[in-house]
């Protein structure tokens, strides 16, 4: 399944509390997710909390971009990509 | 509305058993499900609850109405009923378009029904290409629509089920997975102290039978779908049956029986011989057929004819047919599955019907060939209809065979023709000439009062409907002739090619009457088919004039015709034109979904798949987004073997596109070039133009001259603003923005990079802010404004404003008269917001807004009191 580098603009930040409710929102998150195929592996967030870079597995950027609107998550760039580590190629 | 998901033997049933037995005593209760069968009977559920529901609801679903009386009036019945109603679904993986299609139905307007709809499925055999796993996510934000999954059951539970019976519980439960089912299975024989793989539990609990309730268990795994009682009291004994009853293998549903669970019934099944299995399927066939053998005798009603029991009459000869066919009684595999195939199609059940036809075309040898000819013409016309176009062409030529053996040279004409048409379709233009040449030499010799004459003028006038523009003689020809014999299809097209030469002509106005006029002639005909066909093609012209917004209501309706009917050549086709007519309208969220539900149709035919992969590959182009080459070389592949000139010009500007936007001009030069020549011979101006301006835009020599009065001739021309007036009244916002950003006025360009924006066009938005930039111009807005306010529960804008407005301690009259909409809205609005947060009250879901952090400020005990008190 393609890896897709998702790129977020939150104009007012991105608030989830470090709390049982912010558990339950990042479950809702994927949740929805797992309806078209999606897993949202993790995300790099700013300093200011004003952009995130998150990491998704999905079919299409499509499906990436439908559960973003079912999350009510922005979508500003979707780019494909691959993994590279320091030890590739060992 | 509540979908409950597991494994195959989680419980999900057992779930819903503990459920009703909470519920008070006198509850309504309605049990419908799908069963594992090849051909899956529409709307099968709702045919078991319509007679629980009301009288009227069993009267319509059995008389075979269509599909939106019955949703409608399943919803009416649901919003009346006296007292609620708990209806279960069950293991609607099976299950087909239709009942999909209702479900969606019910998940968006679950809030107005008295009812608690309960609906299973395997969510292990929905991959996330399965159409239910569609529906999921269609319903995902819909408030009211829950999900359950049904876990696997832990150790702590299988200790507990097994009690003080001296099992070991790890042993169990790492033998079984936890699956309920298994873990029962697997109790229930443990007498015998041997250990037992999980799946063979359930043979081990049936070979504890008598060998006479053995028989009734295998007799009812092949009868697939719920049994009569009566009938395998027949065939066994009715001590037989209740001892398999009493085993608690077998369920006494109303006088149906069915098995304790699914995986039962394939374990036994899948344990009969194929010897046996044979001579069983014969019994149950001579048992059923004992007392139905009249059904195939009795003659098809006619169109206007209702009978009630038609559906359930179509489901007792699919049945002997199918039970026919698996004993191997070649002759009533022939009777039945004829006679099922014909009530099928007088039920419009075309997918069935034609299902029917394929399995009795290889017994038909002993028909005589008039009767023979017309199953062939039939499977052909279905064929086309379910969009198997190889087999339809395949059918029509052997029909042509068969009639011209019968001495009909008429029906041999008919069949030749549209062999020609669907060769035609499959690209194959070599050999559909030849038959269609054959067709024409035939059709000489035809008396002049012959029906298929103006068929035979409509074909001479638009001979290949791929390129060029019909002939006016010949049209005026088939008018004459189908309003003398009544050629209703002939007519109907005749307006159709009337109204393409008005708009070619560039007579808009004209051109619309006369599709208006081939619509109506379709409508009245009586047939459904044709009505869908004609309005599907009145939008693919209407297309080719760049008239989507005109186009959109044809579709909608050829769409709708066609999803009743089974008709998934048309639905295929009109499809992909929805997607490509929601791409340029600007509303490209639905033009992926449209685009994408055609890539995962497995039978979809050419032209209809190239369409998709283009509009999706172009989307992506136009969005920025990753992985449009590998669709638009599929394109690309797939039309190379059409030599369809619209088919071509469209994938080879979507290509041109593709390499203007990563800034490749030569690329995109070759690409527009490479079938030009195509275009000039056979295209319309529009697509002749289309290529021009590419050629242009990627720094090449346009065609001179460029068609007349024509958008993308004045932007070649260096008058984008008049180009951007024309695109906006066409309602093309991309082409508008990108007319308008081709000027060199910062107010033109400030109003493209808006548009730009609102769609999503990310990579032309970037070129015009680089523009502008250049320009000097200030006060460019930075970045895409977010589409929805970010927050991580999913709310919509709307939703944000009303819970602000709650936070405000507003009630819903006052919001409802602040937002200029009606109680209603705000009331539904209110209910998603509370479901989102997961909030039982007001005071609760303001409360937690303050806390996640997606309202603003400090939240005081006063704010909630506030909304508290306006609950």
């Amino acid at each position: 399944m393609p890896r897709y580098l998702v790129e977020r603009a939150f104009s007012e930040g991105l608030h989830i509390p470090m709390t049982d409710v912010g558990a339950d929102i990042c479950k809702g998150v994927v949740e929805r997710n797992g309806d078209l195929g999606v897993t949202w592996i993790h995300s790099y967030v700013t300093e200011d909390k004003s952009r995130t870079y998150c990491v998704y597995d999905g079919p299409n950027a499509e499906a990436v971009r439908k559960v973003a609107a079912n999350n009510g998550l922005p979508v500003d760039r979707i780019i494909k990509v691959f993994v590279l580590d320091p030890y590739f190629y060992h | 509305m509540v979908f409950v998901g597991g494994e195959a033997g989680a419980g999900k049933t057992s779930l819903i058993e503990a459920l009703r037995a909470r519920l008070p005593a006198r509850t309504p209760f309605l049990y419908g499900a799908c069963d594992p069968l090849e051909v899956p009977r529409p709307l099968a559920p709702l045919l078991d609850v319509a007679g629980g529901i009301s009288e009227e609801l069993r009267e319509l679903v059995s008389s075979g109405s269509d599909r939106q009386t019955l949703f409608s009036a399943l919803a009416d019945a649901l919003r009346t009923a006296q007292q609620p109603l708990l209806i279960v679904f069950e293991d609607v993986h099976w299950s087909d378009d239709a009942t999909q299609d209702l479900l969606r139905f019910l998940g968006r307007r679950i809030e107005t029904f008295k009812v608690t709809l309960v609906v299973t499925y395997r969510d292990d055999e929905v991959g996330t290409a399965h159409p239910v796993r569609r529906l999921l996510g269609d319903l995902a934000r819909v408030s009211n629509v829950h999900r359950l999954h049904v876990p696997a059951l832990s150790l702590a539970a299988v200790r507990d089920l097994i009690g003080d019976r001296g099992l070991d519980p790890e042993q169990v439960h790492a033998r079984t997975g936890g699956n309920a089912y298994f873990v029962s299975e697997v109790i229930a024989v443990e007498g015998n102290g041997v250990p037992v793989k999980a799946g063979d539990a359930v043979l081990a609990r049936a070979a504890r039978l008598s060998p006479s309730a053995r028989r009734v268990l295998e007799l009812a795994a092949l009868a697939r779908h719920h049994v009569d009682v009566a009938l395998l009291n027949e065939l066994a004994s009715p001590a037989a049956v209740d001892e398999c009853c009493e085993a608690g293998l077998l369920l006494d549903r109303q006088g149906k029986l069915t098995f304790r669970h699914e995986i039962a019934r394939e374990a036994i099944d899948a344990s009969v011989g194929a010897g046996r299995r044979k001579s069983m399927h014969g019994e149950l066939f001579r048992a059923l057929e004992a007392d139905r053998s009249h059904l195939a005798d009795e003659p098809t009603p006619g169109p206007d004819e209702a009978t009630n029991d038609m559906t359930q009459k179509a489901g007792q000869l699919a049945v002997l047919a199918f039970h026919a066919h698996e004993a191997g009684h070649h002759a009533a595999v022939l009777r039945y599955a004829v006679a099922a195939g014909r009530l099928a199609l007088r039920l419009h059940a075309y997918r069935e019907a034609w299902l029917q036809f394929t399995r009795a075309l290889p017994h038909s040898r002993v028909l005589p060939p008039a009767e023979r000819a017309r199953l062939f013409e039939d499977h052909g016309r279905l064929g086309f209809v379910v969009d198997d176009i190889e087999g339809a062409a395949a059918s029509r030529s052997e029909a042509a065979a068969m009639w011209q053996q019968a001495g009909d040279p008429e029906g041999q004409v008919r069949n030749l023709r549209q062999c020609g048409a669907m060769l035609m379709q499959l690209g194959r233009h070599e050999e559909a000439e030849a038959v269609l040449a054959d067709a024409h030499k035939l059709a000489d010799s035809l008396p002049q009062d012959s029906v298929e004459l103006a068929a035979i003028y409509a074909d001479k006038a638009w001979p290949d409907t791929s390129k060029g523009a019909p002939d006016k003689v010949w049209i005026d020809r088939t008018l004459v002739a189908a309003s003398v014999s009544g050629h209703h299809e002939a007519l109907a097209v005749a307006h159709v090619m009337n109204g393409y030469l008005h708009l070619l002509a560039g007579r808009v106005p004209a051109g619309r009457r006369e599709l208006a006029r081939a619509v109506s002639v379709a409508a009245t005909s009586g047939r459904e088919d044709l009505e869908a066909d004609i309005k599907s093609d009145a939008a693919a012209l209407l297309s080719v004039r760049l008239r989507y917004a005109a186009a959109e209501p044809f579709l909608e309706a050829a769409i709708s015709l066609a999803r009743d009917k089974d008709m998934d050549c048309t639905l295929n086709f009109a499809t992909a034109n929805k997607a490509r007519a929601q791409f340029y309208l600007g509303r490209w969220d639905e033009t992926a979904a449209s685009a994408t539900w055609i890539l995962e149709r497995p039978n979809a035919s050419k032209v209809p798949r190239i369409r998709a992969l283009t509009m999706l590959g172009l989307l992506r182009v136009r969005r920025g987004d990753p992985d449009a080459d590998p669709l638009l070389d599929e394109a690309l592949d797939e039309a190379l073997k059409l030599s369809s000139v619209v088919v071509m010009v469209q994938v080879r500007a979507a290509r041109a596109e593709a390499a203007l936007s990563r800034e490749d001009p030569d690329a995109a030069l070759l690409e527009a070039t490479a079938d030009l020549q195509m275009a000039l011979d056979d295209g319309t101006d529009y697509e002749v133009a289309q290529l021009g301006y590419l050629i242009w835009k990627a720094g090449g020599r346009p065609p001179d001259p460029m068609p007349r009065d024509n958008p993308f001739t004045w932007q070649v021309e260096g008058r984008p603003l008049q180009a951007g007036r024309r695109w906006r009244r066409l309602s093309l916002p991309y082409e508008q923005a990108r007319a308008l950003s081709e000027t060199d006025d910062v107010d033109h360009m400030l109003e493209a990079l808006r548009i730009f924006t609102e769609l999503g066009a990310t990579p032309a938005r970037a070129r015009t802010a680089e523009r502008l930039r250049q320009l000097g111009a200030r006060g460019i807005p930075r970045g895409p404004r977010p589409a929805t306010q970010a927050n991580p529960v999913g709310l919509t804008p709307r939703e944000m404003q009303v819970l602000q407005l709650l936070a405000s301690g507003m009630r819903n009259g006052e919001i409802a008269e602040q937002n200029h909409v009606s109680h209603r809205t705000v009331d539904n609005q209110v209910s998603a917001v509370l479901a989102k947060l997961e909030a039982r009250s007001r005071g609760e879901a303001v409360a937690k807004a303050y806390r996640i952090g997606i309202i603003g400020g400090d939240v005081t005990a006063d704010d909630v009191s506030r909304s508290t008190s306006a609950t």
